[in-house]
C-alpha cells in the first residue's frame, strides 16, 4: 500500500463530493447562474407525468388506469420487450398498476416500486448497459406476473403461516409457510426463493445440516414431486446488501414433476424435527418478523415470472425482566395529572416477557411514594399530581431490590404557557426496510415509551400506496386527541447525488400525499411538488445526515428543521452545514429507529456498538395538539438530544431558541437544563465555533484522570456518513497509579461491546471504545498524587479509524503536570480534527440540574448564529436550535462552496 | 442448474440494488480504485483495488463488522472457491467494456487466493482499506477508444487508466455509471500536453529546483543595474535552453556524473565572484553562459524523468522551457520585492550582497562536496 494509492484513495472522495450538485450561495446572484446551470445537469429527465397518471400519493384502479395497462399490454404484444427507451414509461404505468391493486388490498412484490425507482434515477440513461439490461427485464417480469394477476387472481395461490416453537430474542424459531399452489401452477425450472431480510442479524439459512441451526426445509403435498436446492446472488433488502453481492439466497427448483392448483408445499423456516433448534433469532421483541416465500411458476425462459406471497407476521416475544425504566410526560402544571409508566425490560431493553415484580416500590426524590400493584404485568401506569413546583425524579425498585430503575426527570411549573413536548419524526416498521406491524408501532411509541406525538415515516422506496393508505388509517386510529399525536409523513430516500434522505412532514393526514421519489426523482422536484400539491405552512421537509441532505440549496418555505442525532450517530456538523450556508434551521434529534420501537430502540443489533442513544425532538408549544405542534416545528422552536431525554429550557436576549435576534451587540444566553445524569458542560456555539463553555467537571488537581476520545463525525468533502471509529489499545501510566477506573458512557451504550479494564497493578488499561460523535471518555481514579515527571502512554494500534489515511498510529505520551495548566489534546490518525484524544483532571459533576447564563460581549453581526450544547457525563447530549442575529446570512464563501 | 441460475439472476437479481444504505450498512463507504495498464500484447491489465473478503461475503466494498469477520473465516476453501467463481462469472458479464465501437469481456479474473483473503480480512488497519486486489485483463491490444462501467457492488469508482506515457487519466465514475468513449491515444492534444508540461516546468524551478533558485538569486542579488540583471539573465536562458533541448532530444548526451556536482560548483562560485568584487567582472556573462549549459542538463534530467510524448517532443520541450523561464522570473521578482528597496542604498553591498551570496556559496559548496561524495554519512 504506497503512497500514492492512498493519495488516490483520497482523490476518489473528493471526486465524489465534486460530482454533487452544487446550488448558489443565497443571496449572492452573481454566481446564480452559472451554478444553476450545473445544479440542473445531473437533474434530467424531468418528472414523468405519464399521460392521464393518477394525482401523485392518491391513484387506484381507473378506468384511465385500465386503458393504459391495455395499451401497455397491448404495446408488448407488439414489440416485445422492454428497453432502455421505453422503460420509464413503462414502469410509470407498472408502478401506477402495482399500487391500484396494492390499494385493492393485494401484495405486491416489495421490490416492484424500488425497481421504479431505479428505472427513474436521475443518471438512469447513464448507467452501466448490464444493469440497464437487468432491471428492463425485471419490469418486464413485473408486467408479466401483474397481467397474469389480471387475468386470474388466484393464480398464485395463497399462503398460511404456523408457528411450530414460538420465539424469543436471541433464541430460537420455527415457523411452516404453507403454500397452496394458485392456477397457474408451477412447472420443472419454477419453484421457491426464500430471501432473508438482512435485519435477521445477517443468519444465513442452510439446508445441509438437519441438526444445525439455521436448517430450512421443504415438502410436499403432491408426492412426485421433487426439488434441488440452489442459490443463486442477489442485492435488496432480502439480501445481505442493498447494492448486490456474491452471498446468495436460498431457491428451491423443481425438478421433477408438476404442481398444480391445490397442491400444498411447506417450508419450514428452522425445521426441528431432525434436531435444529430452529432458526436463530435476533435481540429485538418484535409483533412482525417476515419469513419471505416468493414463487416462480416456471423458467424465465419459458414465460415464468416471480410473485411474492404475502408475509405473515411472527412475533418473537422478549425475554425475562432484569431492569426497569419509568417514563413520564416532561412538564406538568400544578394540579394536573401525569402518568408514570413503569416498564419492566429484559436485558435488551425489549419489554419482558416474564419475571415482573408483583409489586414497585417508586420513590419521589428520594423519599417513599407510592407502591403499585402489577399483577405479575410488565407494563403498569399511575397517575401522580403535584401541588409543588420544581423537578420530580422517580426511582422504581422490586420488592426484592433486584431490579431497580429510573423514570425520566418530571418538571412541575405553575401554568407554564409554554410546554415540552417529547415526539420522534424519523421511524420505521415493517412496510419499508424494517420490522413490526403498523399499529405496534404506534401503540410503541404511545403505551411504551410515552412519546408525546409520533411520524412513521415509512420509504417511499419500497412503499406502496396500499401501505400509504393504511398507514393514513392508523395514524387517525391512534391519535389520541391532546394526550398523542400522530403525524402523516414519509422518508424521500434518493443517493444523496441527487438530494439525499429526507423526512416529508404533514399538518393534516388528509391532505398528506406520498409525492414519491418515482415521480420526484431529484430534491428541486420534491420542493416543487409540494409546492403544487400543499399549502406550504401544512408542510416541513427535514433533511438529516445518515444519506445527507443537500445543505447548499433549499426551499425555506419548506424546510424548517434538520436532524443532527439519530441512532447512527451525532451530527452536530450536519446542522452547521445548514447555518453555515446561511438556511434558517431548527434542530431536531428522531432515532431512525427500524424495528418497531420508536423513542426506546432496543440494544445492539447487528453491527457492534451501533446502538447509540438515538433521537428524541423536543418541541416548545403551549398544548399537546396537532397544529400547535406542527407549528412549533414551522418556527424552529425546537431542540435535539441524541435519546436522552433532557428538560432544556434557554432564552438570549429573552428571545426563545430558534428565532432572530433583533440587534447586533453583546448577547446574553439564560438558561436551566435537568438531565437525566449529571451534566458535564454546557457550550455556547457562535457561528460554529464553541465561544463560551461552562465544564461543570473542570479540576486541574482533581481526583480523576480523564481519557476522553472525540470524533465529530463529519465527513468533509464526503456526502456521506463517515464510518464510526473504534479506539482500541493500551493506556500506560508512569509513576502513578489507579484505584479504580470507569467508562461512563459507555457503560451507558453498550458494555458488551465498548469496554475498558484496569489491570491488577492500576498502571495500564486495555480499552476499545467507538464513537459517532460523542465523546467518550476513560475515568481513573488514582490511587494517589502523580510522582514528578509521572507520564500517560496512550497505544492506539488495535484502533480503526475512518479515513483513507495510512493508520500507523504513533503512541502518544502526556505528562500529568502538563495537565495543571488545562486539558491536553492531541490529534489521533491522519486526519486532523475528525478524531483527538483529550487528557484532563476532573472531578465527577455532581448535579442533574444546572442553571446558567453564557455571554458573547460582542461585538456581533447581522448573519452571526448562535445555539446551545449540553453534554452529560453519560454521553446524553442535547442542542437548542439556534439564535439569529437579525438574520441568516451564508457564511460560506462562494468558492469553499465545493466543500 | 447453473445456467438457469444464472438466468434467474439477470431477469431478476440485479433489480433489487438500490442506491440507499441500510443502517446497519452505516460504515459503508464505497468505493474502489481500478487502474489499468496497457500490457503489450495482451491489451491491459485491470487491477480492481476494493476490499475483496467484503465484496465476496456481501458487504461490498465495506470492511466486515467483527461477527462479519469470524463468519467470513468460518468459510472453507470450497465456498470460498465457490464465491469466487461465483463473482469471476458475474465481473465478466457486468463489467461493460466497449472497445472502438465492440463491446468486449475480461478475462483472466483472478482473485487473491484464499490465505491472501483470510489475513486481509484480518488486518484492518484503517477503514476502509483495500486489500489485495482483483486482477483482470481486457483483450484490446491497440484498441483508441474504450468505454468502462462497473458493477453497482463496487460503489463508486475511481478509474486509472496509464497511457502509453505520461500521467494517468483519472476517471471518476458514480456506482455502475457508464464512462463514455475514453480516448486511449495519449497524450489527448498538443494544448493539453502544452499546460502539462508549462506546469512541471514551473514546478522544477519553484519549488522543485533549489539549486536553480540560488544560482537565480546569486544573480539577481547582485545586479543593482538593470543592464546587468538582463545580461545575466539573458545569458543564463540562452545557454540552458541550448543544451536542454540537445540533451532532451538525446543530440548531446548529458556528461553522467559531472551535471549535478559542477551545479553546486556554479552556484557557488557566482556568489563568491559576488562577495570578491563590487561590479561584476568583464568575463562574468561567459562564465554565466558555461552554467547556463550546466544547468540545461540538469533541466533534461528532470524532463526526461517526465519522459517525453511521443510525437509531441517539441510543443512539449517548449512548454517545459517556458515554464522554467517563468519559475525564474518569479524568483527574480521575489528577490527584488525583498531587498529591491535598498539596492541604491549605501550598505546594500554590505548588508545585503555578501552575507546573502555568504550564505549561497556556503550551500552551493556542501552540495558540491556532497555530491561529489566527500561526506561520508551522505
Amino acid at each position: 500500500m504506497g503512497v500514492m494509492r492512498i493519495c488516490l484513495l483520497v482523490a476518489i472522495a473528493y471526486a465524489a463530493s465534486a460530482c454533487a450538485p452544487e446550488a448558489s450561495d443565497p443571496g449572492d446572484s452573481s454566481t446564480g447562474a452559472a451554478q444553476e446551470t450545473a445544479a440542473a445537469a445531473p437533474l434530467t429527465p424531468a418528472p414523468f407525468a405519464g399521460p392521464v397518471a393518477p394525482r401523485p400519493g392518491e391513484g387506484g384502479s381507473t378506468p384511465e388506469l385500465q386503458a393504459r395497462i391495455d395499451t401497455l399490454l397491448a404495446d408488448m404484444a407488439d414489440s416485445g420487450r422492454t428497453t432502455a427507451d421505453n422503460v420509464e414509461e413503462r414502469a410509470m404505468v407498472l408502478y401506477d398498476w402495482g399500487n391500484a391493486l396494492a390499494l385493492e388490498g393485494e401484495f405486491i412484490h416489495p421490490d416492484l416500486v424500488s425497481l421504479v425507482a431505479m428505472v427513474r434515477q436521475p443518471n438512469f440513461q447513464n448507467l452501466n448497459p448490464v444493469m440497464v439490461e437487468s432491471w428492463t427485464s425485471a419490469v418486464d417480469n413485473f408486467i408479466g406476473e401483474l397481467a397474469i394477476r389480471r387475468r386470474d387472481p388466484d393464480a398464485f395461490g395463497a399462503i398460511a403461516m404456523e408457528v411450530l416453537q414460538p420465539g424469543e430474542v436471541v433464541g430460537h424459531i420455527s415457523v411452516a409457510m404453507t403454500h397452496t399452489v394458485g392456477s397457474a401452477g408451477i412447472v420443472p425450472g419454477g419453484g421457491y426463493v426464500a430471501p432473508n431480510h438482512f435485519r435477521f442479524n445477517f443468519m444465513e439459512y442452510q439446508t445441509e445440516d438437519p441438526a444445525a441451526p439455521n436448517y430450512v426445509s421443504i415438502a410436499s403435498s403432491n408426492r412426485d414431486v421433487r426439488f434441488e436446492i440452489a442459490s443463486f446472488p442477489f442485492a435488496g433488502q432480502y439480501a445481505p446488501s442493498l447494492r448486490g453481492s456474491f452471498a446468495d439466497r436460498l431457491f428451491f427448483v423443481l425438478v421433477e414433476g408438476a404442481l398444480s392448483e391445490g397442491d400444498t408445499v411447506t417450508i419450514t423456516f428452522g425445521d426441528t424435527s431432525q434436531g435444529s433448534p430452529g432458526l436463530e433469532t435476533v435481540q429485538y421483541a418484535n409483533t412482525a418478523l417476515r419469513y419471505a416465500v416468493w414463487v416462480f411458476n416456471a423458467p424465465p425462459e419459458a414465460g415464468g415470472v416471480l410473485h411474492a406471497l404475502p408475509e405473515p407476521a411472527v412475533p418473537l416475544s422478549g425475554r425475562e425482566a432484569v431492569g426497569v425504566r419509568g417514563f413520564i410526560e416532561p412538564m406538568i402544571a400544578t394540579g394536573e395529572t401525569a402518568r408514570l409508566t413503569i416498564r419492566a425490560e429484559d436485558r435488551f431493553r425489549n419489554l419482558a416477557s416474564s419475571g415482573a415484580p408483583e409489586r414497585w416500590t417508586v420513590r419521589l426524590n428520594g423519599e417513599a411514594f407510592e407502591t403499585v400493584e402489577t399483577g405479575g404485568e410488565p407494563l403498569v401506569e399511575i397517575e401522580v399530581r403535584f401541588d409543588t413546583l420544581g423537578v420530580k425524579r422517580f426511582t422504581i425498585e422490586s420488592e426484592d431490590g433486584r431490579i431497580t430503575g429510573e423514570a425520566d426527570p418530571l418538571l412541575v411549573e405553575d401554568d407554564p404557557h409554554l410546554r415540552i413536548f417529547w415526539g420522534e419524526t424519523h421511524g420505521h416498521s415493517g412496510w419499508a426496510e424494517g420490522l413490526g406491524l403498523v399499529d405496534a408501532y404506534f401503540e410503541f411509541a404511545r403505551e411504551q415509551s410515552r412519546l408525546q406525538f409520533v411520524t412513521l415515516s415509512e420509504h417511499d422506496l419500497w412503499m406502496d400506496l396500499g401501505e400509504w393508505a393504511l398507514m393514513k388509517d392508523a395514524v387517525n386510529a391512534h391519535h389520541r386527541p391532546g394526550r398523542f399525536e400522530t403525524l402523516m409523513g414519509y422518508e424521500w430516500t434518493v443517493d444523496a447525488a441527487f438530494g439525499g434522505h429526507n423526512i416529508v412532514l404533514y399538518r393534516n393526514p388528509d391532505e398528506a400525499r406520498l409525492l414519491s421519489r418515482q415521480r420526484y426523482p431529484y430534491l428541486e422536484a420534491l420542493h416543487a411538488g409540494l409546492r403544487e400539491h400543499v399549502n406550504e405552512e401544512d408542510v416541513i421537509v427535514v433533511p438529516h445526515a445518515h444519506m445527507p441532505g443537500d445543505w447548499t440549496t433549499s426551499d425555506p418555505g419548506l424546510e424548517r428543521l434538520v436532524e443532527i442525532a439519530s441512532y447512527h450517530g451525532q451530527f452536530e456538523w450536519f446542522g452547521r452545514r445548514f447555518l453555515d450556508h446561511g438556511w434558517e434551521v431548527g434542530f431536531i434529534g428522531s432515532s431512525d429507529d427500524h424495528t418497531g420501537s420508536p423513542g426506546y430502540r432496543p440494544r445492539a443489533y447487528g453491527t457492534p456498538g451501533s446502538d447509540g442513544f438515538g433521537g428524541i425532538a423536543a418541541v416548545f408549544a403551549p398544548t399537546l395538539d396537532r397544529d400547535a405542534i406542527f407549528d412549533a416545528m414551522r418556527d424552529r422552536h425546537t431542540y435535539a438530544t441524541n435519546g436522552a431525554r433532557i428538560i432544556l429550557q434557554a432564552e438570549m436576549d429573552g428571545v426563545r431558541m430558534g428565532a432572530r435576534l433583533p440587534q447586533t451587540g453583546a448577547h446574553t444566553l439564560e438558561g436551566q437544563v435537568i438531565g437525566t445524569s449529571e451534566i458535564a458542560s454546557v457550550t455556547l456555539v457562535k457561528n460554529g465555533e464553541p465561544l463560551e463553555v461552562i465544564e461543570y467537571d473542570a479540576a486541574p488537581n482533581g481526583p480523576i484522570l480523564e481519557v476522553a476520545f472525540h470524533y465529530d463525525s463529519d465527513p468533509g468533502g464526503l456526502r456521506h456518513i463517515a464510518p464510526i471509529p473504534t479506539f482500541a489499545g493500551v493506556v500506560r501510566l508512569e509513576g502513578l497509579a489507579a484505584s479504580a477506573l470507569s467508562t461512563p458512557v459507555a457503560a451507558a451504550l453498550n458494555s458488551v461491546t465498548e469496554t475498558a479494564e484496569l489491570a491488577q497493578d492500576g498502571q495500564s488499561a486495555r480499552f476499545s471504545l467507538r464513537s459517532g460523535g460523542r465523546i467518550n471518555p476513560i475515568e481513573f481514579v488514582l490511587a494517589s498524587e502523580p510522582e514528578p515527571g509521572a507520564r500517560l502512554i496512550l497505544d492506539l494500534s488495535d484502533s480503526r479509524l475512518p479515513g483513507f489515511a495510512e493508520v500507523d498510529l504513533e503512541p502518544i505520551e502526556i505528562r500529568l503536570d502538563a495537565l495543571e495548566d488545562g486539558p491536553v489534546s492531541s490529534a489521533i490518525g491522519g486526519e486532523e480534527g475528525s478524531s483527538r484524544v483529550v487528557v484532563r483532571r476532573i472531578e465527577r459533576p455532581d448535579a442533574r440540574e444546572r442553571r446558567f447564563t453564557l455571554a458573547d460581549p460582542g461585538p456581533s453581526e447581522p448573519g452571526d448564529y448562535y445555539f446551545l450544547r449540553v453534554r452529560q457525563r453519560d454521553g446524553g447530549m442535547a442542542w437548542s436550535s439556534p439564535w439569529w442575529v437579525i438574520e441568516p446570512r451564508s457564511r460560506v464563501q462562494p468558492e469553499a462552496q465545493t466543500e | 442448474m447453473f445456467k438457469f441460475a444464472r438466468a434467474v439472476y439477470i431477469t431478476l437479481a440485479a433489480l433489487l440494488a438500490a442506491f440507499c444504505l441500510p443502517p446497519s450498512d452505516a460504515h459503508d463507504l464505497p468505493y474502489a480504485l481500478v487502474e489499468m495498464v496497457p500490457a503489450g500484447p495482451h491489451g491491459r491489465t485491470v487491477v480492481i483495488n476494493t476490499h475483496v473478503p467484503a465484496l465476496l461475503f456481501g458487504r461490498p466494498v465495506a470492511h466486515l463488522n467483527d461477527a462479519d469477520m469470524a463468519a467470513f473465516l468460518a468459510l472453507s476453501d470450497e465456498r470460498l472457491d465457490t464465491l469466487k467463481e461465483r463473482a469471476g462469472e458475474s465481473f465478466r458479464e457486468d463489467i461493460y467494456l466497449v472497445a472502438d465501437g465492440t463491446r468486449i469481456y475480461a478475462e483472466d479474473i483472478a482473485f487473491p487466493d484464499n490465505d491472501t483473503l483470510r489475513a486481509d480480512a484480518r488486518a484492518r488497519p484503517s477503514d476502509p482499506e483495500p486489500s489485495a486486489p482483483i486482477r483482470l485483463v481486457l483483450p484490446a491490444p491497440g484498441a483508441s477508444t474504450l468505454e468502462i462501467a462497473l458493477p453497482l457492488s463496487l460503489g463508486r469508482s475511481l478509474i486509472l487508466i496509464a497511457g502509453e506515457g505520461g500521467e494517468d487519466q483519472p476517471l471518476f465514475l458514480e456506482p455502475g455509471e457508464r464512462s463514455g468513449p475514453i480516448d486511449l491515444d495519449r497524450p489527448g492534444g498538443a494544448w493539453r500536453t502544452a499546460q502539462v508540461f508549462l506546469e512541471q516546468g514551473v514546478l522544477h524551478i519553484v519549488p522543485l529546483g533549489l539549486d536553480h533558485i540560488l544560482f537565480v538569486i546569486a544573480l539577481a542579488v547582485v545586479s543593482v543595474r538593470l543592464r546587468w540583471l538582463i545580461l545575466q539573465i539573458s545569458a543564463f536562458t540562452l545557454a540552458h535552453t541550448a543544451t536542454l533541448a540537445l540533451s532532451a532530444l538525446d543530440i548531446v548526451p548529458a556528461p553522467a556524473g559531472l551535471v549535478e556536482p559542477l551545479i553546486a560548483l556554479s552556484i557557488a562560485a557566482m556568489a563568491l565572484d559576488n562577495i570578491r568584487r563590487p561590479e561584476p567582472a568583464p568575463w562574468r556573462p561567459y562564465a554565466v553562459v558555461g552554467f547556463g549549459f550546466l544547468h540545461g542538463f540538469g533541466f533534461a534530467g528532470a524532463l526526461r524523468e517526465l519522459g517525453l510524448p511521443e510525437g509531441q517532443e517539441i510543443v512539449a520541450l517548449a512548454a517545459f522551457n517556458v515554464g522554467v523561464e517563468i519559475g525564474q522570473i518569479l524568483v527574480v521578482a521575489a528577490v527584488f520585492l525583498a531587498v529591491g528597496w535598498f539596492m541604491k542604498t549605501a550598505g546594500y553591498r554590505q548588508f545585503v550582497i555578501v552575507p546573502v551570496s555568504l550564505a549561497v556559496a556556503v550551500v552551493g559548496l556542501f552540495w558540491f562536496f556532497e555530491r561529489i561524495g566527500v561526506f561520508p554519512w551522505a
